[in-house]
């Protein structure tokens, strides 16, 4: 039977959740050298309690299953400790994703619309999920990544470490089998991030020009969001 | 001849047999009910015809929403794993788990849309606005970050899900809140009963098992150790009903026939008329099991409770003939007969007729009680002087003669009369006061409630009220039935409702509402349309190619290919089409209902009472309202009118009835005066004990009646024949009625530990009361009558 809408929905919600989700942990994964898998997030971890801020240009690829070819769009992301982002895909912006603290707001500036996800609304769970993979980016410690995400493998290739997760929570394996991080084992800087989803579908960022710790203008993480622009709740009931 | 009189009860045998065979239990609430209320036949249309009702639900509560949703997955799973236990398990929208089921839906949705929108679906699709869509499509792909947008787009490029307001709401993927609570932590399995659950008998293995099979789910790795399991539902509460009857009848039965024994024991201390007393109880109880069997054929919740009472009455009869007996031990059964049947007789046509009067209460249930205790009153009456009394009697008469006709020790007289004498006037003019007093502050209230309807300490009961504290919604709902011969009627009904509620809420007078509208097909439009979705989906071919042009692959095209498909199949239909997949009869069977004289739909209004949704729908024809929570004061209002009427018309009766038994008014006025002493007695225990008046206890009014004025003739007519000796009417008349009103309270306060709450509450009443009433026939009328008569000198 080919695939037709319930799931193709959650196979999109998968797409779009894990890219945040993959954002945010690309965001903190900058850190020491590798050797193995636990001394490399040993060193990693340890490293999150200097990170202020990052930001970085990306270029995102869509492997979509609906496609023959992939989708590729640039973009921008900020970061500012403990829980703050913005992410902007397209040049110029077609879409900005944008989170402080407990909720997230998707800003389409071209339709002059918004989307408010309080992160503690029933039928969030979708965001919930993204939002604790992507704290997972900014962990207090190894036992609290440990709790979240089990390490399936580190490999080592031409001075790159890929390390592959799979997170603990039931409900977000259903959607995202696999977190795959790409770091250079010199700096630990990260250049990429993949996310591979049961449907088989992919998302992948390539990350260049990061920054880390340079200051960032508060309102950077404002929505200000003009009289003109709608804004709707999707998950309210 | 003499053979034939002897053994000729045989006969009988042969319909006892057939009423036992045809006994039944009904353990529904509803057919309790009196079916002329509007909201009653509401709550029994949907009980017979939507699916939900026959479904047993699990409840699933979690500290977190994906624990919650986790626990009822792994539930779902495990009561699926048996067929023949449960035939589905559905712990989400059944299109979640079968997407395939969704293009059928959205085609037969497009069926339903008006035909301009079906014409513009078509324009949209031409050849020049396609291309134009599809590259948005593909740029909306790239940038969106809606889960939503990019599997509609990526997976719907032609816009077929992109139905018309009305037609999108009903479209599946958002039927997650009738799984889940608000904040996720609650979750509802509905599970529908598969073959190893076939009727009421087998109702409580069937829930155990499936009991059993979730425990063991719930002990299984990976079970989130904080998620609790509850059982509601009608399964639930028809296992609950048809265990709690089965232990009802044996404990009322078996104490209330043991307090008879233990006190006939302690009046008489001889074994051979009690146990024949105990037989011909239990014969009485079958006969009258089976007298229900050929004429009623199935018992309901309430009515079983009829084998208590009727022991308490029964008895009556049986310790009279005793007593008599006993009295004049040189006389034979029939002469015993003789003395006593008349008035036996008497009194279980005055019984019968009181407790038949019940059928006019308007309530089934209390009604069909009224009729067995009725029919097992004369029954008892005929067994106890035909039966009982020969055998208890026995071939030599009963030996030595029984305190009678007021032998008492002259110590033991004198309190007796002190009292009557000198203190009954003053403590009945003491309790007045201070009753009045206590029934000014805080007089019995009246329960408005369902609750008497209910379990009693009923995990499906606690189950449900969680259930409904989490899914309630604010104001309260009333649900709406809209009916129709055919599809066109209900659709033109249900089009008219939604103007009317429209403009009602515009007005404020009606919170919200939700009616299955986008759901209901026109048969008119649907002919149309068709004629364009038969048009498109020859066309597939075209579509696909304009997709693999912009880049597309062929899994973009799967929703598509299957509207078409269905598009097609549909076109083969004739009248009116329905979608077949499991997940659209699962959804539509929640508000769509084909009975045998048409159709029926199912809505619900928001924020509003029944008045008022009544009056914005008034110009609607076929409208029923309904809902449990509107139950109660509708059959409490019921109840008030019928019971005022039922008490006037015995009053009334009564009063005939004491004026023809007397011959005077003195005397009537007397039993009146006793009867109103005794209900204000019984008003006093009512308050104590923070009793409420409910709409299954108001019926206890007109049985009191006819217990009281039982008593007030006995005694005052005893007070007649032993010309005012009040030594002789307490040692007779008056023992023999504390013996009979004891075993009638037994009777009665046997009920009170009932699992049905109404049942209950009569039961604890009608004891009360019952006592009540004995208590101001012995110790206040001799001495009102003594007062009246002015026969001081013999109390003297």
């Amino acid at each position: 039977m080919k695939p037709a809408l319930g799931r193709n929905v959650r196979g999109a919600e998968r797409f779009v959740v894990w890219g945040l989700v993959a954002l945010g942990l690309a965001a903190g994964a900058q850190g020491a050298g590798v050797a193995d898998a636990n001394a490399f997030l040993a060193a990693w971890l340890g490293a999150q309690g200097e990170l202020k801020t990052w930001s970085a240009d990306f270029t995102q690829t869509r492997t979509l299953k609906v496609l023959t070819e992939p989708l590729r769009t640039p973009g921008r992301l900020w970061f500012a400790a403990p829980d703050q982002f913005r992410w902007e895909l397209g040049q110029p912006p077609q879409t900005i994703a944008l989170r402080r603290t407990n909720e997230l707001f998707v800003i389409y500036p071209r339709l002059k619309r918004a989307e408010r996800y309080p992160m503690t609304a029933a039928g969030g769970e979708t965001w919930r999920d993204a939002l604790a993979l992507l704290d997972a980016g900014f962990p207090s410690g190894r036992a609290e990544f440990d709790a979240r995400f089990r390490v399936l493998s580190l490999v080592e290739t031409d001075g790159l470490a890929t390390v592959s997760l799979e997170p603990r929570s039931v409900s977000a394996r259903k959607f995202i089998k696999e977190i795959r991080l790409t770091l250079r084992t010199s700096d630990l800087a990260l250049t990429a991030n993949e996310l591979r989803f049961a449907d088989g579908s992919s998302l992948r960022n390539d990350f260049t020009n990061a920054l880390a710790n340079v200051a960032i203008p508060p309102e950077r993480f404002d929505p200000a969001l003009p009289a003109d622009i709608q804004v709707v709740e999707p998950l309210k009931r | 001849m003499n053979v034939l009189r002897r053994w000729g009860w045989l006969l009988l045998l042969g319909p006892v047999v057939i009423g036992l065979a045809r006994l039944r239990f009904d353990a529904d609430v509803l057919n309790l009910l009196p079916g002329e209320l509007p909201v009653v036949q509401g709550l029994k249309l949907h009980q017979r015809y939507f699916a939900q009702d026959a479904e047993l639900i699990v409840t699933i509560a979690a500290d977190d929403p994906d624990s919650a949703a986790h626990a009822a997955q792994l539930a779902a799973e495990c009561l699926r794993a048996d067929p023949d236990l449960v035939a589905s398990a559905t712990w989400r929208p059944p299109w979640l788990e079968h997407p395939e089921d969704t293009a059928e839906f959205i085609a037969w949705l497009w069926l339903n849309q008006p035909p301009e929108a079906m014409r513009r679906l078509e324009a949209g699709l031409a050849a020049t606005p396609l291309r134009e869509r599809l590259r948005a499509t593909r740029e909306a792909l790239a940038t969106s970050m809606s889960p939503a947008e990019i599997g509609r787009l990526g997976y719907d490029p032609l816009g077929l899900t992109d139905l018309p307001a009305s037609g999108a709401a009903a479209s599946p993927g958002q039927g997650e809140e009738q799984f889940t609570s608000a904040d996720g932590t609650f979750r509802l399995v509905f599970v529908e009963p598969g073959p190893a659950s076939s009727g009421f008998a087998t109702a409580h293995t069937w829930l155990t098992r499936v009991r059993a099979r979730l425990d063991e789910c719930v002990r299984r790795d990976g079970w989130p150790a904080e998620a609790r399991v509850a059982l509601t539902g009608k399964p639930a509460f028809v296992a609950e009903a048809a265990t709690g009857m089965r232990a009802d009848i044996r404990s009322s039965v078996a104490g209330t026939l043991a307090v008879i024994l233990i006190l006939f024991w302690l009046a008489h201390r001889r074994w051979r008329p009690l146990l024949w007393l105990g037989f011909f109880l239990q014969v009485i109880l079958l006969g009258t099991a089976a007298l229900g069997g050929l004429l009623v054929g199935t018992l309901n919740l309430v009515s079983f409770g009829f084998a208590a009472i009727l022991l308490g009455l029964a008895v009556d009869y049986g310790l009279v003939l005793y007593q008599e007996a006993r009295a004049h031990g040189d006389l034979p059964a029939a002469a015993v007969r003789e003395r006593v049947g008349g008035g036996i007789r008497g009194s279980a046509v005055t019984t019968a007729t009181a407790f038949a009067l019940l059928l006019l209460s308007g309530l089934p249930g209390l009604g069909q009680l009224g009729l067995l205790v009725a029919l097992g009153v004369l029954l008892g009456a005929i067994v106890m002087l035909y039966g009982f009394l020969p055998l208890a009697r026995g071939e030599h008469g009963t030996t030595g003669r029984h305190g009678g006709d007021g032998q008492r020790s002259p110590a033991a007289q004198s309190p007796v009369r002190f009292w009557h004498a000198r203190l009954a006037n003053p403590v009945a003019t003491l309790l007045l006061v201070v009753g009045g007093l206590v029934l000014w502050q805080r007089f019995p209230s009246v329960d408005h409630s369902t609750q008497p309807l209910s379990p009693r300490h009923s995990p499906a009961d606690a189950a449900m009220k969680e259930l409904e504290h989490h899914f309630a919604r604010k104001g309260g709902s009333v649900f709406t039935l809209v009916s129709g011969q055919d599809e066109a009627e209900v659709r033109e009904r249900l089009s008219r409702l939604e103007d009317a509620f429209r403009v009602a809420g515009s007005h404020g007078t009606v919170g919200g509402h939700e009616l299955p509208l986008a759901l209901w097909p026109v048969p008119g439009w649907q002919r149309v349309n068709l004629a364009v979705a038969s048009a498109l989906a020859d066309r597939t071919e075209d579509f696909r190619g304009a997709l693999r042009e912009a880049g597309f692959s062929s899994e973009a095209m799967a929703l598509a290919e299957g509207v078409f498909r269905a598009w097609q199949a549909f076109a083969q239909a004739v009248g009116p089409v329905w979608p077949s997949s499991d997940s659209a009869r699962w959804l539509l069977a929640r508000v769509v209902a084909r009975t045998p004289d048409g159709w029926l739909a199912l809505g619900a209004v928001h924020g509003a009472g029944t008045e008022a949704v009544a009056q914005a729908a008034r110009d609607v024809a076929g409208v029923t309202f309904f809902g449990w929570q509107l139950l109660g004061e509708s059959l409490l209002q019921y109840m008030e009118t019928r019971v005022t009427w039922l008490f006037a018309m015995m009053l009334v009766a009564l009063v005939v009835c004491l004026r023809w038994t007397f011959g005077n008014w003195t005397e009537p006025g007397l039993s009146l005066a006793a009867l109103a002493f005794g209900l204000f007695l019984l008003l006093l225990v009512m308050a104590t004990a923070s009793w409420s008046w409910n709409l299954m206890n108001l019926t206890a009014l007109p049985l009191l009646l006819g217990a009281g004025v039982d008593y007030a003739i006995h005694v005052q007519l005893a007070l007649r024949r032993h010309a005012g000796d009040l030594s002789a009417v307490l040692g007779t008349t008056g023992r023999a009625l504390l013996l009979c009103s004891g075993t009638t309270v037994a009777a009665f306060g046997s009920l009170a530990w009932s699992s049905n709450a109404g049942l209950a509450s009569l039961g604890a009443v009608c004891a009360a009361g019952v006592a009540c009433m004995a208590t101001t026939a012995v110790g206040f009328l001799p001495a009102w009558h003594y007062a009246a008569r002015r026969h001081d000198a013999v109390m003297d």
